[in-house]
């Protein structure tokens, strides 16, 4: 009977990748932006040693590019003959961001790599230092930035006999053609696995704690806003008749998050009513983020000193109050957020991407209007026709303008246009009802 | 909502009237014109909002007062205007409310325009109707939020401004502000994608990369060897005469002779040679001059058939019996003149020695041997005992007498004796220490003493005679005992005895002692001591002089063997002298003859000096022979046998290779300058040329720069090909250099390539400016996007108003509308922009029409139509009032209108204001009957019936 394996699952590195970087932050913070995945592969690699794993997983998207980065390859390499140092295995499947089709052999890599082919899967049976075969990594990597086979099903261990864990870049969409369709039943019913590390999602899952484990650790360090949280890999205990024991190592080096502000709380003395009294709400919300970050992983975390380098703040200013001419007047929230420069030098740095005004002036509130006012009845239903009528889908894309893409491909995003995702469309509609609403108002309308 | 009631108390000329009770349905006043309808219209109108303070309203007599009781569901409220005050309406269970409440809060204006209608209202903008207020009355008029909706194409303008001014039409990212933004993401796309393609290309790119550094390297080596070689053939061409100079003096050197000469010749050959030379025949002449001499010294001698060389060898083989000969000379002949000399004196001192034995005993006859046997005899130290003993006995047997004289008186002759004898004793001693030093002190102490004893005693004698006899007692004691006598108390005779016996006893001893001193029997006894001092002092001269004797002896003894040696030596060099045993005797000879064999050993040691002197320098030419073995073989004819020839021949052939040397230093010169005109540049080319391609040259491998260039010069038949060749190495240096240009132009860009591939800078630089520009164009995307979608949705809600009032408000217009017009128009429409009130309508097929396109009539049927259609949908049915508004109808639509209005009375309380018989009628006939009938006159109300009132009107008419 093999013995309990301990190994790090990680996945969607994105190495090479600069977090979004923004013109105007300090020399260091700009630094860690460029540098965040670099940093989180290696703090990967230091948890891997000091759990003392006895192998690395990377389920996929291991760089950016398809066409991989002379550093990044470099600098992946380094750290892997770091691991090599001390006996640690690293087993890795391509996945759409970096498949297997397009890999330029710019470095060879070192002994204890491993890259599984993405002609057909194949299973490696990993071996402790005497000689013990201690489990089995099954892995198929993409062909190409897409690939609509069923991977999963190449992954077919012979029997139970030891711990099978197979690697697999997919997005857990059976519809999903581009990235490995299956579903989460395709990969229970999948004979003798006994643990599923997946990559593709950036936000770290536990689709199904129990054998077969079906988890995500999602990528150590997200690049934007839309992957926020904090980042990570899985450090797991698995043994054959026995509860797997999953942890959450926190890496990334760096943590975004969004916080809402509204400008309309508070009673007459405390209103927003200029640019200062914002800067004030701004640093107050910023100092007391500083002093109780509050951060959610989706299991437990494991014992392990982590603490982050920084935090990356969008922060969205909403509510009807007076300050709103100002704010519209001060197009550029750059200005607004200079008031938080100094929390760049704090330790965690804070650092501000970007303040999104989502003020209105003072009119008289949208829900009392619903019940009043036809015309707001009627526009809030075209608002709703707008975001969920799909035969309107057509209009709104005229409406939002070629600059949206709403069949927009999180994956490989288009850079000359931006995301029309719901999020977007949403905060777009909402706007743009609010607008109507003022303009509306603004004549004299109204109930 | 029904008036059921109404009370004018005051207002206008209507005063004090009470319409009680109300029809709920048509209600028909009539009167003539200035009865007081409009009045009365206007109490309707502001019955439940109040006066205004206008002047238009008919004034009050006192104060506006009106009251009414309204009917509203199963509730009467009644309401109360007073003044302009606001109308209050106090409800059932006495609740007071504002008088609109009752007219379900619909504004004064809505109400004004809808439910009271007039010729004045039934215009495109009514009278009292500010243009202003025009979209007001269109919302009014079709339905609420129309004025919202008229305002929607100027709000879409200004949105659509702004979204152009973004995005311009369509939004496209490459258009209007978005351009910039689209460009830069469009450019750092590009160049991300081509710095990705890159990646990919990176290890052929490094490979590239290696190669063109090799075939720089390569074409770098060219050019410094291209160049090497023009420095070189400029070399060549700058020292061309002195290379030639330099080539005659080589080939002229370089001849086989010359060539070994130089080659050949020992440093200083010719020096040493010159010394050698000289060195050699002095010592021949050296040689010879010695051995002339050696030659002539040895004519006399007996040389016994030898040679002089081999007497010279036999002087040599004694030459240190002869130095050590020579050397004893002169103290041979010293120690033989101390021996002369000693001879001499012991003679001299034996004749002394006799004259003074015979002094002392002329019977001795100056027989050294009786001197000796007196010595022998006579023991000096009894002898002065005896002596002593014999004065002692003296004063012994005088002190005897003088005891016995003092008793007897006895003189003191014996004294005066005694004195004299001791006074010559010294004088005798004082003469025989003139002679004989040591015997005359003796005499001389002997006769000091006895002279002294006399003083003593004649000093005690003549002391006093008690005391004299004591102490001559006492002193005659003493002298027993000094004579080892022991008298005891013997009396002066018997002690007198005694010491005769001993007296007689030390006589005889001195009797025999005296005989051998040669002393006479008279002696004295001072005589004695001195006598055998003299004696001894002989004795002691004599045995001196045998010593002496003695020791000349053992010298003449020690001396022969050397002169015996000397004269062997002489006798073995050929001389002839007597017996050796004579030598002495003619020790001169000797010695002279040893001085001229000294003399010929230094000559014949001179000679072999000579000939070890020769032999040196013949070693020493044929070690330089030896040492020049190279240049004998080299050179033909310098093989010579002959020492001094060979010498000569070597100084001969020296004063050549001077020659040479001189040539060669020119040549030497020639070379420096040569040499020197290569400069450090010239140096280094003619260096690297020596390694010919050899990466490394060893270190202690010596350049022969000018057999370099002897080479270089053979390459080239003359200066002219050597100047061509130059040419073409330039010409070859331009193109090299071209193409390293190149190559360091593609190595630097790989450099570059590499690097930025490498740190990932270039892909770094594009992201961050593509995120930046998108974060940028988000912004704007967002703004154009926001404005866009409000223009959407205020299409969509203008379209969708414009269809509720379509389908909704207007539909009941347009039936009523077709309906007075006899059906020649189908639908009332709001205008296509609805910026302004007003309405279009359209004719069955055809399109639609504005009201300034119709008649005045078929405008005011459209206004009304419009009014009573959208009165029909406002809750709760309010009152309606109609002042006149059909007169300007044709009888057919009037009637129509009659039978809409009638219609409408089902559901509203309808007011019908008119001064015409005509309309009443028509109200009767279609179907009046329910229809309740006022005639107002001058502000009086009566209740009337329809055909009353007909004929009323029509009377008034």
């Amino acid at each position: 009977m093999s013995r309990t394996v301990r190994f790090l699952h990680t996945a969607d590195i994105h190495l090479g990748i600069p977090v979004q970087g923004f013109s105007g932050a300090a020399k260091h913070v700009e630094d860690m932006l460029r540098e965040a995945s670099f940093l989180a592969w290696e703090r990967i690699c230091d948890a891997a040693i000091t759990c003392d794993v006895d192998f690395v997983l990377v389920a996929g998207d291991l760089y950016h590019e398809e066409a991989r980065t002379v550093r990044a390859v470099r600098f992946f390499k380094e750290q892997v003959e770091r691991l090599a140092e001390v006996g640690i295995n690293v087993y890795a499947v391509y996945g759409n961001h970096d498949p297997v089709g397009k890999e330029q052999s710019i470095l060879d890599m070192p002994e204890n790599f491993y890259a599984f082919p993405a002609s057909h899967g194949e299973c490696i049976e990993v071996h402790d230092s005497s000689g013990t075969a201690l489990a089995r990594v099954l892995g198929v990597s993409y062909q190409r930035r897409w690939d609509s086979r069923r991977l999963h099903s190449m992954l077919r261990p012979e029997d139970g006999a030891l711990p099978n864990i197979a690697l697999l870049h997919t997005a857990l969409e059976p519809g999903n053609s581009r990235y490995a369709p299956c579903s989460v039943e395709d990969l229970t019913d999948q004979e003798y696995v006994h643990y599923w590390a997946l990559g593709h999602v950036h936000e770290p899952r536990v689709v199904r704690d129990k054998m077969p484990v079906i988890a995500y650790p999602g990528t150590p360090q997200g690049r934007h806003i839309r992957e926020g949280g904090v980042g990570g890999c899985f450090l797991v205990e698995l043994g054959l008749n026995k509860t797997p024991n999953m942890r959450f190592i926190p890496i990334g080096p760096l943590v975004w998050q969004e916080i809402e502000l509204s400008t309309a709380e508070g009673d007459a003395h405390t209103l927003i009513y200029n640019i200062s009294d914002v800067e004030r709400l701004l640093e107050g919300k910023a100092e007391a983020f500083l002093e109780n970050p509050m951060i959610n992983t989706p299991v437990p975390l494991a014992d392990y000193d982590w603490n982050p380098d920084g935090y990356l703040i969008r922060w969205v200013l909403t509510g009807r109050s007076p300050v709103h001419e100002h704010l519209i007047g001060n197009s550029d929230d750059l200005d607004l957020a200079r008031c938080l420069d100094e929390f760049q030098y704090r330790e965690p740095f804070l650092w501000t991407e970007s303040i999104r005004i989502e003020t209105g002036r003072i009119l008289p509130g949208w829900e009392k209007m619903l019940e009043t006012w036809p015309l707001a009845q009627k526009l809030e239903s075209i608002a709703d026709a707008l975001l969920n009528d799909d035969s309107l889908r057509d209009k709104l894309q005229e409406s939002l303008g070629e600059i949206w893409d709403l069949n927009y491909d999180p994956e490989h995003p288009k850079d000359t246009v931006l995301p029309g995702n719901r999020e977007a469309v949403e905060t777009i509609i909402k706007q743009a009802k609010y607008l109507v609403y003022e303009k509306l108002l603004e004549g004299g309308g109204g109930p | 909502m029904k008036i059921l009631r109404l009370h004018i108390g005051d207002f206008g000329i209507i005063r004090n009237q009470t319409l009680a009770p109300l029809g709920e349905g048509l209600v028909v006043i009539g009167g003539a014109n200035r009865a007081g309808k409009t009045t009365f219209m206007q109490v309707l109108r502001y019955l439940g909002y109040g006066l205004p303070k206008r002047d238009d309203l008919p004034p009050p007599t006192h104060e506006y007062n009106v009251e009414a009781s309204i009917g509203l569901g199963q509730d009467i409220w009644e309401l109360r205007l007073q003044g302009h005050a606001d109308p209050k309406a106090a409800g059932p269970e006495g609740q007071v409310v504002d008088g609109s409440v009752l007219f379900g809060d619909l504004d004064m204006f809505s109400y004004h325009q809808l439910f009271t209608i007039s010729l004045d209202e039934l215009r495109l903008l009514p009278v009292g109707v500010k243009p202003s207020e025009s979209s007001r009355l269109q919302s009014i008029l079709l339905g609420a939020g129309l004025s919202d909706i008229a305002r929607v194409p100027e709000i879409i303008k200004g949105l659509d401004g702004k979204a152009r001014a973004i995005g311009a039409g369509y939004g496209r990212p490459n258009v209007a502000q978005f351009k910039p933004y689209y460009n830069t993401i469009a450019e750092c796309v590009s160049q991300k994608e081509q710095a990705l393609a890159k990646q990919g290309e990176y290890r052929s790119l490094q490979e590239e990369f290696a190669h063109t550094k090799t075939v720089l390297a390569k074409a770098r080596r060219k050019l410094a060897l291209a160049e090497r070689d023009k420095i070189l053939k400029e070399i060549l061409l700058h020292n061309y005469n002195d290379y030639t100079s330099w080539m005659d003096l080589d080939v002229r050197l370089s001849d086989n002779y010359v060539s070994n000469i130089l080659a050949y010749w020992p440093e200083g050959l010719l020096n040493k040679a010159k010394l050698l030379e000289d060195a050699y025949l002095a010592a021949l002449d050296g040689y010879n001059e010695e051995f002339a001499f050696l030659e002539q010294a040895t004519v006399h001698l007996n040389l016994r058939q030898q040679s002089v060389k081999q007497w010279q060898t036999a002087i040599l083989h004694k030459a240190q019996d002869v130095e050590y000969a020579f050397r004893r000379l002169s103290g041979v002949e010293t120690s033989i003149g101390i021996i002369e000399r000693a001879n001499l004196e012991i003679d001299a001192e034996k004749r002394r020695l006799e004259v003074d034995i015979d002094d002392i005993n002329v019977d001795w006859q100056g027989d050294f041997d009786c001197v000796s046997e007196a010595i022998k005899q006579v023991d000096q130290e009894n002898l002065i005992k005896l002596i002593k003993d014999s004065r002692v006995i003296t004063e012994a047997r005088n002190i005897c007498q003088e005891l016995t004289h003092m008793a007897s008186r006895q003189g003191p002759a014996g004294l005066r004796f005694y004195w004299v004898m001791a006074f010559l004793t010294a004088i005798s001693g004082l003469i025989i220490g003139y002679f004989q030093p040591l015997l005359g002190t003796g005499v001389m102490v002997i006769g000091a003493v006895g002279l002294g004893v006399y003083a003593v005693y004649t000093k005690a004698a003549f002391s006093g005679n008690s005391t004299a006899q004591q102490g001559l007692y006492r002193r005659l004691v003493e002298c027993n005992s000094e004579l080892g006598l022991s008298l005891g108390d013997l009396d002066a005779a018997r002690s007198l005895a005694v010491i005769a016996e001993k007296e007689q006893e030390v006589k005889t001893q001195l009797d025999t002692y005296r005989m051998f001193l040669g002393l006479g029997e008279a002696a004295e006894l001072d005589t004695y001591t001195a006598r055998y001092e003299g004696i001894k002092r002989l004795y002691e001269r004599i045995r001196a002089l045998s010593r002496q004797q003695e020791k000349l002896d053992s010298d003449l003894a020690a001396l022969q063997p050397i002169l015996t040696d000397m004269h062997g030596l002489v006798f073995d060099l050929g001389w002839r002298l007597p017996s050796p045993q004579a030598a002495l005797n003619y020790f001169h000879q000797l010695a002279a003859l040893i001085e001229q064999a000294h003399s010929n050993l230094k000559r014949a040691q001179a000679i072999d000096q000579a000939e070890h002197k020769i032999g040196d320098i013949e070693a020493e030419i044929t070690a330089l022979v030896a040492k020049c073995e190279n240049l004998c073989s080299a050179l033909p004819g310098f093989k010579e046998s002959n020492l001094a020839l060979w010498l000569e021949k070597a100084i001969e052939t020296g004063k050549q290779h001077q020659q040479y040397v001189e040539l060669a230093k020119q040549k030497e010169a020639l070379e420096k300058r040569i040499l020197h005109s290569l400069g450090e540049r010239g140096l280094d080319a003619l260096e690297s040329y020596a390694k010919g391609g050899a990466a490394e040259i060893q270190p202690d491998h010596v350049i022969d720069r000018l057999e370099l260039l002897r080479g270089l010069y053979g390459t080239y038949l003359s200066r002219d090909d050597l100047e061509e060749a130059r040419m073409k190495t330039q010409q070859e240096i331009d193109a090299l250099v071209g193409e390293i240009e190149q190559l360091t132009t593609r190595r630097d860009h790989l450099a570059r390539t590499l690097k930025t591939l490498d740190t990932d800078e270039s892909l770094e630089r594009a992201q961050y400016r593509i995120d930046d520009a998108r974060r940028s164009l988000e912004t704007l995307a967002f703004e154009y996007s926001i404005n866009r979608t409000a223009i959407l949705m205020l299409e969509m809600l203008r379209t969708e108003f414009i269809r509720e009032v379509q389908d909704d408000l207007l539909a009941k217009s347009s039936e009523i509308f077709r309906e007075m017009t006899g059906g020649d128009y189908k639908v009332i429409s709001p205008p296509g922009e609805i910026t302004e009130a007003g309405f279009q309508v359209a004719a069955a097929g055809e399109c639609g029409v504005l009201p300034k396109m119709l008649s005045r009539a078929t405008a005011e049927q459209l206004f009304l139509s419009v009014r009573l259609g959208r009165i029909q949908e406002i809750e709760p049915p309010l009152p309606i009032i109609l002042d006149d508004c059909l007169v300007n109808f044709d009888p057919r639509h009037a009637y129509q209108a009659v039978h809409t209005l009638t219609e409408l009375a089902r559901r509203h309380q309808v007011f019908v204001l008119t001064c015409h018989p005509e309309l009443v009628a028509m109200v009767c006939e279609t179907g009046g009957e329910d229809a309740d009938y006022w005639q107002l006159e001058e502000g009086v109300f009566s209740r009337s019936d329809g055909q009353k009132l007909v004929d009323y009107l029509s009377r008034r008419s």
